[in-house]
Parts: C-alpha cells; sequence; structure tokens
C-alpha cells in the first residue's frame, strides 16, 4: 500500500490545501512541507515495500494499475520528496498556498510517473505532471512560457502514448516495467517506430538540443520553489525513460541511433555550456547549464557501458540535488532583490555570508568539484564512456566541465563577490526556513560525493536490466557487456 | 408472377438519379427536400429488393431505419426551413451561405 | 588511526571555524594553529610506520569493485605531509599577526586549515582518484584564498583564473584516469604500477603521463599554464606563502614522483617533462627581473623554482628533485614571510620602487630576506646550494646538456633578480613619500601600490594596520624558518639518526638511467665538483651585474631616475609576460563569450524557435486551403458529395471487376 499512498496520497492532500483560506498559506506550507517530509520517511523506511497491482484492461492489450519501486526510481522518488519538501518550504507571496497546493499534486503525479510499472500508466502520469506545472505557470505575467511548455510537452506525450499503444498493441501488454523479456516480441519494423516515439517524448522531456529551447523559458517564468522541483525531478523523467524503457525493450534499435544520441548529447553539452557562460539571466545560466549537464547523461545512456549507466543513475541524482539548491538560493536572491540580472547584482556576501554560503556549495557541486556528487557522477559517467570507446565524446565532456567551473563561478562571483551594489532593495540573510529547504538537498550531495556506493551498489541490479538487451553497442566492446538477444 | 430483381433496381437507380439532380439543380429548399425524400426511397426500393433477393432480413430493418430517419429529417429540415423563411422571406438557397468559411 | 587524524584534523578546524568563526573571534588563530601543529606531531609519530618498506595504509570508502580508495603514508608522502603541516603550521601561525583585526579573521583561518586539508588529502591518497579529489579540492582553496578580499575585483576575478586554469589540469588528470582504468582496470597506485608493464603500450603510456603532466603544468605554474600564479598574488602574503611553499604549486612536483615507475618507463614523457621544465624555469627567472611588485617578483620565482623540480624529476632526479621541494619550501616561506612584515609595516605597499633604505628601520625582515636570497641563488652551504645543484648535475648526469646548461644559465639570472629585489627594497634611501609619477609608475591603483587600499573604502577596517598585534607572532616563525633556510641542505650529507638523503629514498624510485653513449665512455663530461664551480661562476656573474645596477653606492644615489629610466623603458613582451594573457583573452575566453552569446540570443529564438514555429504557421496555410471549401452553399455540398459516391462507387466497381463471387 506504501507505493499506492505515494502516488494518490499527495494529489489528494493537494486537492484539499485548497479549502485552507488563502490568507493563511503559511499552514498550506507547512502542511505541504509535512507530507513531503511524511513521503520521504515513508519510502526510506519501507525499501522494499510490495508493488500494488490491479487489473484495467484486457483489450486491446493487457493493462494494469501496477505500481511499484524500481531499482533507479527508488531514488528518485527518494530525491523528488526532497526537493518537494524544499519547495514547498521555500514559498512565498499572494499566490503561495495555490502554489503549495500544486506541488503536492505535481509530486503525486510525477511518482506516478516514476512508480508506474505499466506503460500506459506511465504514459497517463506523463501528461498528468504537465498539469500543475502549467497551472503555475499561466499565472505569471509571461503567459506565453506556459503555452510553450504545454506544447512541447503535449507532443511528446502524443508521441509517448502512440510508442506505448503500438508497444501493447505488438507484445500484447503494456504491464512491462521490470520485464525485459517482452523486447522479444518486438519484430525490427515496429521496434524504430515504437523507439522513435519513445525516443522523441523523452528528448523533448530531459531536454536535449534542439528540443530545449522551451526550458529557459519555463525555467525563469516559474516560481524558484516550483523550478527547484521541475528541473530536478522532472527533467529526470526522459532519462529515466531511457534507462527504464527503451534501453531493456528496445536495445538494437538504441544501438542504431546511438551516433544521433551521441551527437545530439554532445551539442547538448557544448552548447548548453557555452550559453551558460553567456547569459545575464541568474537562472537561465541553471538552465543552460542542465541542458549541458543532462547532454553527458545522455551519453552514458548511449554508451551501453555498465559503469558509465551507474555513473549515470549517480549523476541524475546528484544533478536533482544541486540544481534544486541551486534554483532555491537563487530564487531567494531574486526575492530579496527582485532581479535576476547578474550584471546588476554584485557583493551579496558581504552581508549575506549565509546566502553565498549556499550558492557556492550548490555551484561547486554542479561545476563538478571533486568529493561533491557531481564529481561521482561525472567521473563515473565519463570513464565508462571512455572505456566503451569512446574517446572523442569525453574529451568533448571534459571540454564542458572546464567551461563548467567558468560559468557556476561567474554566476556565483558575480552576484556575490565584488563590490557592493548600493541601491538594492533588502538586505537580510537566509531564514531559518530558506536553510531548511536548502539543508537536505546540500547533505545529498555532499554524501553522495563522498560514497556514492550505496547508490551506486543498488543500481549494479538496474543496469544490469537495463543494458544485456542492449546489443552490439560499442565499437570496441568491453567485457563487461554481455552480447544478448537476437530475437 | 415475379418481377426480376434488375428491374426494381433499375428502378431504385432512376429514382436517385432524379433525387440527385432535384437536389443539385433546383433552389427552391421545398423542391430540395422532396428529391431527398426520393433518395431516400430510392434506396429504400434497392435495400427491400435485395433483401428479398438474399432471403436477408437486414434489408428489411435497414428500410425501417432509413424510414425513421427520413421522418425526423423531415421534421427538422421543415422546421428550418420555415424558421428562415420566416426572417428572410427568401426562396433561394444559395442565399443561405453563413457557414462559408 | 592516528593517520585519520592526520588527516582529518585541518578539516574539522576548516569547519569549526567556518561554521563558528563570528563566536571563536581571535581564538579562531591559535586554535587554526593548534590543529595543524597536532598534525605535525601526528605525522612525526607515525615516522617509523611511514619509512617501513610499504609504508602505512589505511582504507576508507569503496565506490565500486575497483574503486577502492584509502590513505597511505610512505616515505614520499611523510615528506610532503611534514612539510605541509610543518611549514604549514609556521604559516598559520604568523598569520595570526598578519592577519590581526581583520574582519574574516576566522574566515581566513578555516580557508588556511582547508587548504592544509586538501593537500593531504592530496598526498595522502593511495589512489590516482582520490588524488583528483585533493587536486581539485586544493584547486578550490586557493580559489578561496586568493579571492579572499572579495569585494575587490582584481581579487575575484584572479581567484577564478586561477581555478579555470586548475581545472583544465584536473580534466587532463580525469583524462589519465580514464586510460588507467580502462586499460588496467584498478585506481590505486600499487596496483596500478604493478601492471603497468603488460597492460599499457609505450603510446598509452605516453598519453598517460600526458594528460598527468598537464594537470601538473596547470597546478604548478609550469609554462604554457602559468598565468594565473602572478594574478595569485592578490590574496594576503601568508596565503602566496602557503600557496608557493607548503602546499598547492609543488603538487605537480609531487604527482610525478608518485608516477615515477610511469615517467621512467615513457623516454617521451621525461623528454617533455624536462624541457617544459627547464623553459619555465628560465622563463618565469626572465619575467622576474621585469617586476616591480615584491610579491610577483617572488611569485616568478616560485615559478622559475619549480621549473628546476618539474625538470628534476622530468630527467629522471627524482630524489634531487624532491630534495629542491624541501629546501624550496623553507626558503621559499622565509621569503613571503619576510615580504610580508614589509608589506604589512607599510600598511599594504608591495611595489618595491617606493620602498628602499629599509634595511635600517627593519633589520630583522632584512635578514629574513637575505637569508631567503642566499638560499633561492644557491651560495655554498645554503640549502638551496646542495638541491639546485643536485638538479642541475642530474640533467647533466642523464644526459641532458641542454637542459643542464638552461639551468645553470637560470641560476644566475636567479641571482640577478633576487640581489635586484633585496638591493631596491633594503639600501639606498626610503622612497615611499617620492610622488610615484617620477618614478615611472602611471597607474599605482594598477600596480599593487597603497594607493589602491586607501581608495577603497569600504573596508578600511581590513587594510589599516592599526592596533598591531605583538611582532612575536609575525617574527617568531620567520626566525624559526631560518635555521632549516640555511641548514637544511645538510640533509645530503645526514646527521643524527637521519640518513642521507639519497639513501632515504633509496629503492623508492625507479633507478636513474643514464645514457649509453658508446662514444664518450665517460659520461658525465664533467664531475659534480667541477659543476658546482661553474653554477657558483654564474651565480657570482649574476650578483655582480645586480650590484652595479641596484647596489653600488652610484647606483643608489640617483635611484630614482634609473628606477624610472628602467620602468619606462622595459620591452613591453617583458612587462605584459610574454602576452600570454593578451592571447588566452583573444583565442579563448572572448570567442567563447561570444559564441555563447550567439546561442542564446540568435540561435535560440531565431533559428529554433523559428523552426518550431513554421510547423503551426504551415498548419495555418493548410487551413486556408482547406477554407476555400466551404463555399456555403448547399448545392455545392451536395454536388461535391455526389461526387464522392460516384468516385467510390466507380473504385469498387473497376477494383472487383474481375473478382469471382
Amino acid at each position: 500500500m506504501t507505493v499506492i499512498a505515494l502516488v494518490l496520497g499527495p494529489i489528494l492532500i493537494g486537492f484539499a490545501l485548497y479549502a485552507v483560506p488563502r490568507e493563511r498559506a503559511s499552514l498550506a506550507r507547512i502542511v505541504a512541507a509535512a507530507v513531503a517530509a511524511l513521503t520521504f520517511g515513508l519510502v526510506a523506511a519501507d525499501p522494499h515495500a510490495a508493488d500494488f497491482s490491479r487489473h484495467w484492461l484486457s483489450r486491446p492489450f493487457e493493462a494494469s494499475f501496477h505500481f511499484g519501486f524500481g531499482p533507479i526510481s527508488y531514488w528518485i522518488v527518494l530525491l523528488l520528496s526532497l526537493a518537494t519538501f524544499g519547495g514547498t518550504l521555500a514559498l512565498k507571496g499572494p499566490r503561495a498556498r495555490n502554489v503549495a497546493a500544486q506541488l503536492l499534486i505535481l509530486q503525486g503525479a510525477m511518482n506516478g510517473v516514476f512508480l508506474a510499472k505499466d506503460l500506459l500508466l506511465f504514459a497517463l502520469f506523463w501528461d498528468l505532471m504537465l498539469i500543475p506545472v502549467f497551472l503555475v505557470l499561466i499565472e505569471t505575467p509571461h503567459a506565453r512560457a506556459a503555452w510553450k511548455y504545454l506544447i512541447y510537452n503535449l507532443c511528446g506525450g502524443l508521441a509517448l502514448l502512440l510508442a506505448t499503444a503500438a508497444f501493447g498493441a505488438v507484445t500484447g501488454s503494456t504491464d512491462a516495467i521490470g520485464r525485459p523479456d517482452l523486447h522479444l516480441m518486438i519484430g525490427e519494423v515496429w521496434g524504430l517506430w515504437i523507439f522513435a516515439g519513445f525516443a522523441f517524448a523523452f528528448l523533448v522531456k530531459t531536454p536535449v538540443f534542439p528540443f530545449h529551447t522551451w526550458m529557459p523559458e519555463t525555467y525563469t517564468e516559474l516560481p524558484s520553489p516550483v523550478v527547484a522541483v521541475v528541473s530536478s525531478v522532472q527533467s529526470k523523467a526522459g532519462l529515466y525513460g531511457f534507462l527504464a524503457i527503451v534501453l531493456p525493450f528496445l536495445g538494437p534499435e538504441a544501438a542504431r541511433a546511438q551516433t544521433l544520441m551521441f551527437v545530439l548529447g554532445m551539442i547538448a553539452l557544448v552548447y548548453g555550456a557555452l550559453a551558460a557562460l553567456a547569459e545575464r539571466d541568474s537562472k537561465r545560466v541553471v538552465a543552460y547549464s542542465s541542458l549541458s549537464h543532462l547532454g553527458l547523461i545522455l551519453l552514458a545512456v548511449f554508451s551501453g557501458s555498465v559503469l558509465a549507466i551507474q555513473g549515470a543513475v549517480v549523476y541524475m541524482i546528484a544533478h536533482g540535488l544541486f540544481s534544486a539548491a541551486l534554483f532555491l538560493v537563487l530564487g531567494a536572491v531574486e526575492q530579496r532583490e527582485e532581479t535576476r540580472d547578474i550584471a546588476r547584482l554584485g557583493g551579496l556576501g558581504a552581508r549575506n555570508p549565509k546566502l553565498a554560503g549556499a550558492l557556492m556549495l550548490a555551484a561547486l557541486a554542479a561545476l563538478g568539484l571533486p568529493g561533491l556528487a557531481g564529481f561521482s557522477g561525472e567521473i563515473l559517467i565519463l570513464t565508462g564512456v571512455f572505456k566503451a570507446g569512446f574517446v572523442w565524446p569525453a574529451i568533448v565532456a571534459l571540454i564542458a566541465i572546464v567551461l563548467a567551473s567558468a560559468y557556476m563561478l561567474r554566476l556565483f562571483q558575480t552576484i556575490m563577490n565584488g563590490p557592493e551594489v548600493p541601491d538594492l532593495p533588502e538586505r537580510r540573510d537566509m531564514t531559518w526556513t530558506e536553510a531548511l529547504a536548502v539543508a537536505p538537498l546540500v547533505a545529498g550531495f555532499v554524501l553522495l560525493g563522498v560514497s556514492p556506493g550505496r547508490i551506486v551498489d543498488v543500481t549494479a541490479a538496474a543496469a544490469h536490466i537495463a543494458v544485456p538487451n542492449a546489443v552490439t553497442f560499442s565499437p570496441a566492446v568491453p567485457e563487461d557487456l554481455r552480447v544478448v538477444g537476437s530475437r | 408472377m415475379s418481377v426480376a430483381p434488375e428491374n426494381y433496381v433499375a428502378l431504385s437507380a432512376v429514382l436517385f438519379f432524379i433525387g440527385v439532380v432535384g437536389v443539385i439543380a433546383r433552389r427552391n429548399p421545398l423542391i430540395m427536400l422532396m428529391s431527398i425524400e426520393l433518395l431516400f426511397n430510392a434506396s429504400n426500393l434497392a435495400l427491400v429488393t435485395y433483401a428479398r433477393a438474399w432471403v436477408d432480413n437486414v434489408g428489411h430493418i435497414f428500410a425501417f431505419l432509413v424510414i425513421t430517419v427520413a421522418a425526423a429529417e423531415a421534421a427538422i429540415a421543415l422546421a428550418i426551413v420555415v424558421v428562415t423563411f420566416r426572417s428572410r422571406q427568401f426562396v433561394d438557397v444559395d442565399e443561405v451561405s453563413a457557414l462559408k468559411g | 588511526m592516528l593517520l585519520y587524524l592526520v588527516w582529518l584534523l585541518p578539516l574539522v578546524g576548516a569547519i569549526v571555524l567556518w561554521a563558528f568563526g563570528p563566536q571563536l573571534k581571535s581564538w579562531a588563530g591559535p586554535i587554526g594553529s593548534a590543529l595543524v601543529a597536532t598534525s605535525f606531531a601526528a605525522t612525526l609519530f607515525l615516522w617509523s610506520d611511514a619509512t617501513a618498506p610499504h609504508g602505512l595504509h589505511v582504507p576508507l570508502v569503496s565506490w565500486l569493485a575497483g574503486w577502492d580508495f584509502g590513505l597511505q603514508l610512505d616515505r614520499l608522502s611523510l615528506v610532503w605531509t611534514l612539510i605541509i603541516t610543518g611549514v604549514g603550521f609556521l604559516i598559520h601561525f604568523y598569520s595570526i599577526g598578519y592577519m590581526d583585526g581583520d574582519r574574516a579573521f576566522a574566515r581566513f583561518f578555516a580557508y588556511m586549515n582547508f587548504f592544509v586539508f586538501a593537500m593531504l588529502t592530496l598526498v595522502l591518497s593511495d589512489n590516482v582518484v582520490g588524488l583528483l579529489v585533493g587536486w581539485g579540492l586544493v584547486g578550490l582553496a586557493s580559489y578561496f584564498l586568493i579571492g579572499f578580499w572579495f569585494y575587490k575585483p582584481t581579487a575575484v576575478s584572479a581567484a577564478r583564473k586561477a581555478f579555470v586554469m586548475n581545472v583544465v589540469g584536473d580534466v587532463a588528470i580525469m583524462f589519465s584516469i580514464f586510460l588507467i582504468v580502462s586499460k588496467i582496470g584498478v585506481t590505486r597506485y600499487d596496483l596500478v604500477f604493478a601492471q603497468l608493464p603488460g597492460a599499457v603500450t609505450s603510446h598509452e603510456m605516453f598519453l598517460i603521463a600526458l594528460g598527468l603532466f598537464i594537470g601538473c603544468a596547470a597546478k604548478s605554474a609550469q609554462v604554457p599554464l602559468h598565468t594565473w600564479l602572478p594574478d595569485a598574488m592578490e590574496g594576503p602574503t601568508p596565503v602566496s606563502a602557503l600557496i608557493h611553499a607548503a602546499t598547492m604549486v609543488t603538487a605537480g612536483v609531487y604527482l610525478i614522483a608518485r608516477f615515477a615507475p610511469m615517467w621512467s618507463a615513457s623516454p617521451d614523457a621525461q623528454e617533455l617533462t624536462g624541457v617544459i621544465g627547464a623553459l619555465t624555469a628560465i622563463s618565469g627567472a626572465i619575467l622576474g627581473c621585469a617586476q616591480w611588485d615584491i610579491k610577483r617578483i617572488l611569485a616568478y620565482s616560485t615559478m622559475s623554482q619549480i621549473g628546476y623540480m618539474i625538470m628534476g624529476v622530468g630527467v629522471g632526479a627524482y630524489d634531487a628533485g624532491v630534495f629542491h621541494f624541501l629546501t624550496h619550501a623553507f626558503f621559499k616561506a622565509q621569503l613571503f614571510l619576510g615580504a610580508g612584515i614589509v608589506i604589512h609595516a607599510l600598511a599594504n605597499e608591495q611595489d618595491v620602487r617606493r620602498m628602499g633604505g629599509l634595511r635600517k628601520t627593519m633589520p630583522f625582515a632584512f635578514i629574513a630576506m637575505f637569508t631567503g636570497v642566499l638560499a633561492i641563488c644557491g651560495v655554498p652551504g645554503s640549502s638551496g646550494f646542495f638541491s639546485k645543484d643536485a638538479v642541475v648535475y642530474g640533467a647533466l648526469e642523464t644526459g641532458h646538456p641542454w637542459l643542464y646548461a638552461i639551468g645553470v644559465v637560470t641560476a644566475g639570472i636567479t641571482a640577478y633578480y633576487m640581489f635586484r629585489l633585496l638591493f631596491v627594497t633594503f639600501f639606498g634611501t626610503y622612497r615611499g613619500a617620492v610622488d610615484p609619477s617620477d618614478l615611472g609608475i602611471r597607474h599605482p591603483e594598477l600596480a599593487g601600490t597603497a594607493a589602491l587600499a586607501s581608495s577603497s573604502g569600504h573596508h578600511p577596517e581590513e587594510e589599516e594596520p592599526h592596533h598591531h598585534a605583538p611582532a612575536w607572532l609575525m617574527s617568531g616563525p620567520v626566525a624559526l624558518l631560518i635555521l632549516p633556510t640555511i641548514f637544511i641542505g645538510f640533509l645530503n650529507f645526514g646527521f643524527g639518526g637521519i640518513p642521507r638523503w639519497t639513501q632515504f629514498f633509496a629503492g623508492f624510485f625507479p633507478p636513474t638511467k643514464f645514457p649509453e653513449n658508446p662514444v664518450t665512455a665517460t659520461w658525465p663530461p664533467i664531475t659534480d665538483g667541477l659543476s658546482t664551480a661553474i653554477v657558483f661562476v654564474v651565480v657570482v656573474i649574476g650578483f655582480a651585474v645586480a650590484y652595479l645596477r641596484y647596489g653600488a653606492p652610484a647606483a643608489l644615489r640617483d635611484a630614482i631616475t634609473r628606477l624610472r629610466t628602467e620602468t619606462v623603458r622595459m620591452p613591453g613582451v617583458l612587462a605584459n609576460a610574454y602576452y600570454f594573457d593578451a592571447a588566452y583573452e583573444a583565442l579563448l575566453v572572448r570567442p567563447a563569450y561570444a559564441l555563447g552569446r550567439w546561442f542564446y540570443r540568435v540561435v535560440d529564438p531565431h533559428v529554433i524557435d523559428a523552426g518550431v514555429r513554421e510547423v503551426p504557421i504551415s498548419a495555418q496555410w493548410l487551413g486556408h486551403l482547406f477554407r476555400s471549401f466551404q463555399t456555403g452553399l448547399v448545392r455545392a455540398y451536395a454536388l461535391t458529395i455526389a461526387i464522392g459516391v460516384v468516385c467510390f462507387v466507380a473504385y469498387y466497381a473497376f477494383a472487383f471487376a474481375g473478382v469471382p463471387r
């Protein structure tokens, strides 16, 4: 029952929050944060919770309401509860009650995405998780961003739905995640179409160049607490899809698309890094940096190396933690100074040492400082990619890492260092709630950086589910890849 | 004595053709409605003919269905004609083109 | 267990001082220093464990199979650990006096402790990934300390430059790690070296060494990745001492010494390392002759001396290179701390043109600097004499006469610019009251003069040494350093229970390879003694030139005119440090920014989004097309239907014409 509670609980409580009077927004915030903390406890306490499964459809294909922890999704769900906790605590302003409710609904919907074991259910929650974000966006001054977000992601959602339907029609069941034997039933003709549908949906959601233009707009327009959740977890949905659906079921197709995906990933790496280097809007800097970082994970996914995929899982969690922390802190800065233009900010660190410290830590994790989580993910991914025979992609990624240190430090220094800008409105260091919102995230990426072992051990299993069908992947087939599965 | 089905079908085709020409060529809505009735009945005739020829009652059932649809259609169409006639005093359907895209 | 303590105490200090700095107030300095001192003492306790054949080894964490990390203390890391904690302690202690009154006193010690921790991570790690972690943390620590006065834009950009250049080195080391893990599959040094000969081709060996060496070049300020080092002088002076003497820049020497088996197995890597080291030694020395900022002169001298060390370990004279590191740690700390006393007393004046005659007012600083200068020049008997000699002669011994020549010439240049520094600063008359323009200083605010300090009105309390801490806090460590600065070189002979230096590392490094030269049976062509004499003569020449230009009575009398002439006539190529910065700016930095701006201002909105916008636009066009069919004429619709039916019927009539019932 734990898993179904994780999906339905936040959604129901989220709707219930609308009953709280608008003026008592802080009550709504606290309730929402408590729910997030509770989900964290629930997940952490019971990692072996039984699956929830009820029959749903028998025609035209088998489908069921099947939720359960997977080896990757378990950690993402934990991450999601941390991010939601931080996001709800950091909420401020007149619409705080509504946004708190939307955040909880978003959490429930995303839990649905990651816990769904049935592809149809996955597709259902995939579209469902757009709604709360859209509703928050549409109330911001630039409603255009809302429509852009919705249209891009619905296109992806449509592709996903079609691919799922085709999958069901071909294999006879969509209750598939964790059952890689179904891949034997996918023929070559349909395999390519199904792969194309899934890949399009996942690439848009991640996003990867050239489908990324919705992201900077969405991230800048969303209130920071929401964007913290969206960038930290929603962007992982696509990558999770690649790992949990594409690789196990569509390995040969993935191998065929490898070159394309590598090219896209490398473009995203460099493109995002350079754009982040030049951007002046603080949230867009982080948005473009996400583009760059997620490109790295795409390389890992399609390298076909177990080591790289383990690294990818570590890096997904790491990116979730530090991007959430970055957005929360930048949101706090924005709230105080009423601008995101880093050229107009400066010298905040002198009066706000805690804020500066938090931003520093998050930026360091993002630029891959050895000892923090970004590094452990990066080095595992790149070693795996390199070992699989991809020398040049690894070198491109190394260049992107150098650029990452340049743009992250530029972001930090122009905001926090230098002479103080005199005419900014407010000078107040981090409040306790803000610190409490960020602290678990920081603790997370420090621990994960020092010892990713615990997570990686679990994901070793995940990697073995994910990879065996990824036939004849790399040019120089490394010894740790078994060549399996002629159909 | 029985008449060969081909004759019925031929009659049905002739009726149908007359109906089509009536719908397309005439501008008076009442005439057009009458032509549509011709179309219905032409198809009814064909249905019943084949039902008898192949000894399959589905044709009869369809004929009844068409009759009811025709009745409904007549009721609605006449109502529309009456309403538009009241407001416009028209005799020409070409003047009713508010649905132009 | 003690090893964990050695490693973690500075980290504990960093965290505690950072978190509780405001509460600890002036206790922060003593606490930070005491922790480093404890770490030093604990290392001494571990002496016998460390000098055992395989050293001391403790496990730490495990990421994955083959990715197990631990700490190890063997002879090599012992030398480094002792210097890091020992010299590091003296610098900490000195800083109590130097940084007294600074608003961020506790933060300073937190960073210093963190620096020591990072450096210990680097040298104590038993595997190459842990080394990289230390490598990155050292870069971060230098970033913190160089940018310590973070309201100064110059300090901020210098810090960022140092960090980014160091990351270039980090990723190069990452590249080597990829190769090591792919080819050998382990990361622990002993396992890597054990499998090295069979698993790696010589080409791959060179690539691994190349990656590691780029890391060294970035961290140890070797050409062409050295440009961050002079800018790093933006930090407080004790920071410079720590970076240059005990930590950071010597990491490259450590890395090559640690990977000695790999270097010895790859002659190409040795050649490259030796050449770059020699190049750095001489170019740093030449730039040292053209500087006016006392700390920048010392910075370039560090660059040059590290060049020596890299050359030494590069050509295979590992123990000589490490020996030079050891002596350099003492005399460079000595020089920086002495310079710090001067700078502190002159209210942050760093331009030697505005000093002069300080010998009389600050005799102690003079003695400190003087001993340091003697040692760095390699005056016989001083510590630098033994080590530099060993390095230079090592280059000859291993068959690199050109590197030997460069080393000898550099020694002369070193003597020239160090005595130039000494004469200009401490002899003649005080020029602090002279108008800067008379000295040829056009932009005092850019020249590292005190003008900057007094004009940045925001934080006067950090600049003004209004209430001085007791003088012994600063002079004590300097006085302590004088002894090793002069005498540590006698380790070369061994004394007391300590073995001769070369025996200390006997069997530790791969044997030095001497060239197989059939033509000259007697290589090296000159003996050690003759070489020493040659070096000494060159040093004396360097000193003589410096004396004639700056120290002779005639030169001292019209010092002001001479300094102005020299400033004005300084060749642009030297004043701009060979235009490295300008080249990087023009070739890398500006294009990267321009490309980035083009991406987000042009490509995103006007290419990708415009492309996406074509989709609805074409949908609209289709809509217009279909709209024309909707005439609104009922009869037209009827006609369309009729035609449709005809087509439909016709299709089936023809398609199934020949199909039998």
